[in-house]
């Protein structure tokens, strides 16, 4: 909450927020692609989901969902960034830290529940070779 | 209070209505006051309803003497526009249409 304070947040993760990149928006049958990967849950109040296409061993493209805060939804759109063109190696290793250094550094109480989607990420990525 | 108004919306989470709201120069809460700062669903809203999600997807009204009825025709047209773009970005399927 943010009552009669300015934004908690970083002017990266505003813009992430604000004009989130990559997203899915609304049917996700429209996106199509190799792998989805899922983590965190919505009673916890964060969930995100990350769709992967896959090409000669690159991510070629990428979209994500988030039900969550406003940094929930930046950091996922910051992962987009960070993964798109990346080897699945690559991408395997971005990790939290790699997310919160892009924004510049999330508020630490919302570090942990927010800045999840490189999980889904690497489950997704998994699927994917499980599946060649 | 008769003045505070609770709004809970599926599929789109408080704090990201709440600053969405706040770039349209509407401010809102997530929670009381008192409970400012802190991330854990309300108790009062889990005391409510039961159901976290719900708590989490919930925005509150605080209304003074100097809210007039044109701040209310405000709201109203910017938020359906931000509830439906969050649900439209978010991992929960709607139940209803």
């Amino acid at each position: 909450m943010n009552e009669g304070q300015d934004w908690i947040y970083t002017d990266m993760v505003k813009e992430h927020f604000m004009h989130p990149r990559n997203f899915l928006f609304g049917d996700e049958s429209k996106f199509k692609c190799d792998a989805v990967g899922i983590v965190g849950n919505p009673i916890c109040g964060d969930q995100m989901k990350m769709y992967i296409k896959v090409k000669d061993d690159k991510i070629e493209d990428i979209r994500w969902k988030t039900y969550g805060c406003a940094s929930a939804i930046a950091s996922t759109s910051a992962l987009s960034e960070l993964a798109k063109g990346k080897t699945l190696d690559e991408a395997l290793k971005i990790s939290a830290k790699d997310i919160d250094d892009y924004l510049g550094n999330l508020p630490k109480h919302k570090f942990h529940c927010s800045v999840l989607g490189h999980q889904a990420l690497a489950e997704a990525i998994e699927k994917y070779r499980e599946r060649q | 209070m008769p003045n505070i108004l609770n709004a809970s919306f599926q599929a789109a989470e408080g704090e990201s209505i709440q600053l969405y709201l706040d770039a349209e120069g509407i401010v809102v809460s997530t929670g009381s006051a008192c409970a400012s700062g802190d991330i854990k669903p309300s108790h009062v809203l889990m005391a409510k309803t039961g159901d976290a999600e719900v708590a989490h997807s919930s925005i509150r009204f605080s209304f003074g003497l100097d809210n007039t009825e044109a701040d209310i025709e405000r709201v109203m047209e910017v938020l359906p526009g931000i509830i439906e773009r969050l649900q439209k970005i978010s991992t929960i399927e709607r139940n209803i249409k």
